[in-house]
This record gives C-alpha cells, sequence and structure tokens, in this order.
C-alpha cells in the first residue's frame, strides 16, 4: 500500500493547488523551498546539497502519516551524477584557475583555503539519503542507486523486496536530481539530449510490496523537465 | 529454504599488487601499500602520500583500468558464462566532480561525459561479462561496494538471475579529493612516515589514507555453479545494512548502526555471535570510525579476532567493501587471519581483540564491516564451502 506520497517538483510541493498546474508547460527550476519546517536543527541547511533540499520536504509529506517506529523502516534512494554545487564552489575555482587552466600551484594555496571545507560531503551521491534518514531517525535498511531513469526503478524493486521478504515494516522510498547548472547542461548538449533539464524530487511511502509505477516520463517531461531517476516516479502523482 | 548463494570468482587490483594472490601474499606479510603521490605533483598540498594502484593511468581510464583487470581475473577464475540470467552489481562514485571541467577550453566529448557517470563501470562490466540481465550501482560513499554485494546476494536469492558479477572500484588520488578530504580534516597528515601513516585502532592514529582499487566477485546460485563444474570459493551467507541516522560527519560513540547492520547480517545467515571466528573490520584509522565500530564489536561479538587491513591497503572508499569481503574469503580459504599492520599501541577506547600479525587458525565464518560517510553500515558474512 501507498501510505504517503510526496513531491518537490517545479509545479509545487505535494498540494492540491500544484495539481492544478499539471496541464502547464513548465520546466525546470523549484521554487524555494522552504525548509524550515523540514531540518530540525537549522544550521543543517549549510551542508545539504540542491537535490537534498528538494528530497526533504518531499520525504516529510510522504512521512506525514507515518505512525510506526522509524528505526524499523527501511529508505531507498534513486540519484543521478553527484550533484555539482557550482555556487558553493565558485569561490574555490576562481582562485585555483590561471589563464583559463586548473592549476594545481593555485590550489596548493589561495585556492585551498577558499575551497569549502564540507564540498566533499555536499557532493556525495547518498548525501540525499543519508539527510533524510537523519530528520527522521530512519535506522532500517537502505540503498542509493544511481544513474538514469533506471535508477528509480532499482530503488523501487529493493524497497518492494525487502517489505516483501519481511527486512522492514515499511519503507520510504524516492529519487531526487537537480540538473540546472551549467555543468548539466553543458553534458545534456554533449549528449544530445532533448528537452529541458529540470530538477525535483518524489518520495513515496510504502507498507506493502507494489508493481511499478506506471510508466509516465514522456508524458511528464514538457511539464517538469528532465528529472533523471525522479521520472520513474512520476507516473504515481495523480492526474488532475 | 532459499538455495544457497556461492562464490564462485574472485579478483582485485589494490594498492598492494595486481591480482588476488599478489595481493594476498603481501597481505599475509604485513607489506605496505602506501607511499607518496605520483599522479600529479603534490608538493605543498597538506598531504602527501596515498595509497596508490599499481596501475597507469588517471580520472575515468584509471578507473576503467583498474575494473576491467579486477573483473577479467573474477570471471577468468569463475569461468562464468554470460547470458540473461546474469546480473551486474557495481559500488561506485562517479569519477570526480564534473564542474572541475569548468578550465576546460574544449568541451568535453560525449564519451567523456559518460566516462564519468557512476554507472560507467556498472555497463563496462556488464560489456566485459556479456551480462544481459539486470544491473544497477550502488552510491553509498565507502558502503557502496558492500552493499552492492549485499544487492546481488539478494537478486540470486529472489532467483532474478543465475549468478551476478558485483563489487567496487575508485580511484581518490587526486588534487581536488586529496585537498577536499584534508580540509574536512579526515585525512592523515604523516607525511614524514607515509607508510606508517595509515594505523587502524592505534592510539596514535590521525586519519585515513586515500587509495585506489577494485575488487569483483561472482556470485552464483549454488545448484548452477554445482552444475557447471565451478569451484566454490565459500558461501555467502549473510548481509546486513542499517543506517546510523545521527550526523553526517560522525559515528554514534556507541556504534549503534554497525551494531545493527552485523546482527542483521547474523540473522540473514542464521547464525550466532559466537560463530564469527573473524572479523575484517572497516577500521578506517580515524578516530572516531575505529572507536565506535569497537563498542559495536564488542557489544555484539565479544572478544572476536579482528584486524583491518587498511593499515596496509589503506581506504579504497567505494571499493574497500568488495576488496575486504575478498580478504575475509581468503582468509577461509587459507584458514588465516590477516594481521593489523601499524598497530604499535592499542586504543584502550577500542576494546577490540586484534590480531596483530597474521595468524593461522581453523576459520567456519569470517565476517566484513563497511560503513560510510552519511551513515550507511554494510556486513557481510562468509563461510566455508
Amino acid at each position: 500500500m501507498i501510505l504517503g506520497l510526496g513531491f518537490e517538483l517545479p509545479i509545487g510541493l505535494s498540494e492540491p493547488v500544484a495539481l492544478r498546474h499539471l496541464p502547464d508547460p513548465r520546466a525546470g527550476v523549484v521554487a524555494g523551498p522552504d525548509l524550515g519546517p523540514w531540518l530540525k536543527r537549522r544550521k543543517d541547511a549549510r551542508l545539504l546539497p540542491r537535490a537534498a533540499e528538494l528530497a526533504l520536504p518531499a520525504a516529510g509529506v510522504a512521512m506525514r502519516g507515518f505512525t510506526g517506529n522509524p528505526e524499523e523502516l527501511g529508505i531507498f534512494v534513486a540519484v543521478g551524477r553527484e550533484p555539482p554545487d557550482e555556487g558553493d564552489a565558485e569561490a574555490s575555482l576562481v582562485a585555483m584557475g590561471r589563464g583559463g587552466e586548473l592549476d594545481l600551484k593555485a590550489l596548493r594555496g589561495e585556492g585551498r583555503a577558499l575551497y569549502p571545507p564540507l564540498l566533499p560531503l555536499r557532493t556525495l551521491p547518498n548525501m540525499i539519503l543519508a539527510h533524510v534518514a537523519i530528520q527522521h531517525g530512519i535506522r532500517g535498511e537502505n540503498a542509493v542507486f544511481a544513474g538514469g531513469a533506471e535508477a528509480g526503478h532499482h530503488a523501487w524493486e529493493a524497497a518492494c523486496a525487502a517489505l516483501a521478504e519481511g527486512r522492514c515494516d515499511a519503507a520510504l522510498v524516492g529519487a531526487a536530481l537537480s540538473a540546472v547548472d551549467l555543468a548539466s547542461a553543458r553534458d545534456r548538449l554533449r549528449l544530445g539530449r532533448a528537452g529541458a533539464p529540470g530538477e525535483g524530487a518524489i518520495f513515496v511511502l510504502l507498507g506493502a510490496p507494489m508493481p511499478l509505477p506506471p510508466h509516465a516520463e514522456g508524458e511528464w517531461a514538457a511539464r517538469v523537465g528532465d528529472v533523471g531517476p525522479v521520472g520513474a516516479f512520476l507516473g504515481l502523482i495523480p492526474p488532475g | 529454504m532459499t538455495e544457497r548463494v556461492v562464490v564462485t570468482g574472485i579478483g582485485m587490483v589494490t594498492p598492494l599488487g595486481v591480482g588476488v594472490e599478489p595481493t594476498w601474499q603481501a597481505v599475509l606479510r604485513g607489506d605496505n601499500g602506501i607511499g607518496p603521490i605520483t599522479r600529479f605533483d603534490a608538493t605543498g598540498f597538506p598531504v602527501r602520500f596515498a595509497a596508490e594502484a599499481p596501475v597507469a593511468g588517471e580520472g575515468a581510464a584509471l578507473k576503467a583500468a583498474l575494473t576491467e583487470l579486477a573483473v577479467r581475473e573474477a570471471l577468468d577464475m569463475s569461468g562464468l558464462p554470460g547470458g540473461e540470467r546474469v546480473g551486474v552489481c557495481v559500488g561506485s562514485e562517479a569519477c570526480r566532480p564534473p564542474w572541475t571541467w569548468l578550465w576546460r577550453k574544449d568541451m568535453p566529448t560525449a564519451a567523456e561525459v559518460e566516462a564519468l557517470a557512476p554507472d560507467a563501470p556498472t555497463r563496462q562490466v556488464a560489456a566485459i561479462a556479456g551480462a544481459l540481465g539486470p544491473r544497477s550501482t550502488v552510491s553509498t560513499a565507502c558502503t557502496s561496494s558492500s552493499q552492492a554485494l549485499g544487492e546481488a546476494m539478494q537478486r540470486i536469492r529472489r532467483g532474478e538471475v543465475d549468478a551476478m558479477v558485483c563489487g567496487g572500484v575508485d580511484a581518490l588520488s587526486e588534487p581536488l579529493m586529496v585537498v577536499g578530504f584534508s580540509k574536512l580534516g579526515a585525512l592523515s597528515t604523516r607525511n614524514d612516515d607515509p607508510s606508517r601513516a595509515s594505523r587502524p585502532f592505534d592510539l596514535h592514529r590521525d586519519g585515513f589514507v586515500l587509495g585506489e582499487g577494485a575488487g569483483f566477485l561472482v556470485l552464483e546460485r549454488e545448484s548452477c555453479a554445482r552444475a557447471r563444474g565451478a569451484t566454490v570459493l565459500a558461501v555467502a551467507e549473510g548481509y546486513g545494512c542499517s543506517c546510523n541516522a545521527w550526523r553526517i560527519t560522525d559515528s554514534p560513540p556507541d556504534g549503534r548502526g554497525a551494531y545493527d547492520a552485523m546482527r542483521l547480517a547474523l540473522e540473514d545467515a542464521g547464525l550466532s555471535p559466537a560463530d564469527i571466528d573473524y572479523v575484517n573490520a572497516h577500521g578506517t584509522s580515524t578516530q572516531q570510525n575505529d572507536a565506535s565500530e569497537s563498542m559495536a564489536l564488542a557489544r555484539l561479538l565479544g572478544p572476536v579476532p579482528t584486524s583491518s587491513t587498511k593499515g596496509m591497503t589503506g581506504h579504497l572508499v567505494a571499493a574497500c567493501g568488495a576488496v575486504e569481503a575478498i580478504f575475509t574469503i581468503l582468509a577461509l580459504r587459507d584458514g588465516v587471519m590477516p594481521g593489523s599492520r601499524n598497530l604499535e599501541e592499542p586504543d584502550p577506547a577500542c576494546p577490540v581483540n586484534l590480531v596483530r600479525e597474521a595468524t593461522r587458525a581453523p576459520l567456519r565464518h569470517t565476517l566484513t564491516n563497511a560503513f560510510g560517510f552519511g551513515g550507511s553500515n554494510g556486513s557481510l558474512i562468509f563461510g566455508r564451502p
């Protein structure tokens, strides 16, 4: 059974008003989000990569009706490639460059000083899972699957298997990606991918194994852009 | 009852050597795999040493070379034919943050973009193995390949496939990783004596050593392996994983997540703590990991003989789970527990029965741990065939 569903997409956060936007051909960037209700400690915001900022509200909404023990809850997340966090690293990148090249001498000195100390942690693919697990106290079986839309299917399969085989009573499964940065745009260009890049997150709380969601990526692409592994879950959002 | 999952092939490249036997003999001797950084000019960097694999290359090409060597060795040993009933699961991270390319004057090619994706090694392994079944990529930092092995075991048990080629690869001796992790304070800074830098459970440990390597295994449904006459190296008996839900950078002092992962692996294997004869610990040589893991080990397994091979290999991050799983399989095969290089003064805060030098012992079941930044934990148990 689906016990909860939350999403953070360019159409809004999981509210009825968001669903009314579905017919709009929107794509691109999520406004916000407001992380206030979804962070136990405000200072944790500095640790969040963009995809985790999207994941926290989506997971929070999906978890709203959960009354069980989160320590027994499983969590399975699909992600894209490492988030680039250009904004964070901008000062460091500027300092690392000499004549338009990455310069190791600059990196040893000023570049190192400007390099954000938390950047390695912000760019690890499993940080989305880590932040959601910490916020909700989730301590059960877990995995992060990386790649394209197929990663979302792998997360769904793993969650259903964990439920069916009794390794957890409920499982939070979802995906998050932010691909609206310069590096992602360049990669899309090089890979010849059509359509607009996008960002978003969807989480589902499962209480029993479910068949894979209906395939609806193409139908949704014009509305929210290409959201990689998140696309595997878009068929769950009820129409209109 | 679910059919047993067996190991029919292993392959590895580590800072100690290319191939299973050279690496294993080096482990038993207690050799050192850590030295000055050669991949780039590290002069002036805060950390100037790493555990580099003896393989030429850099970036995505290096990871591909490490993967190819380890996978081909595992497949040669196993003799596994490819096909639709063979899947792939690889623990891997993206090669490096793609924003470094902002400094490039030319545009990267499509092939370069694809090669940096976290699932690039997975596609490569599938192509080498002729695996047409399910393929997935697990990215949970240092736990990645441990979880990849666990996922592979579960797919075989569910009957989705007859065999899985699984493991992990990583290569972190590159400038931005060295700067990044040193700014976090996670790396040893023992620049004057790199060979003594990685010292798990030692009182004077000061951080981990970035490494390079790959480890791959062929896991197979026992009846399929026996039917085709494959040599069974070990039985993959149990897998457990958990989340710390504690902090991004720290492990819980009581080791509760590690405890849960090991407890779940024991339950999965149908074993009791007394059945475990040797533990290859995650043992990174950081203050927090080693103390936290020790608490979990002492609480669950008591005085079980334990060592961390990272004193020799450094920390292979996404590859460490698979490489150290192979070490626990070889320990079973040969009846010998690896020692703990650089363990000079055991930390009283780590109440673990540490194996100092390679020691012969009759081993029935061995356990290996992998714990990652962000709090994902994986434990695997292997038994004699």
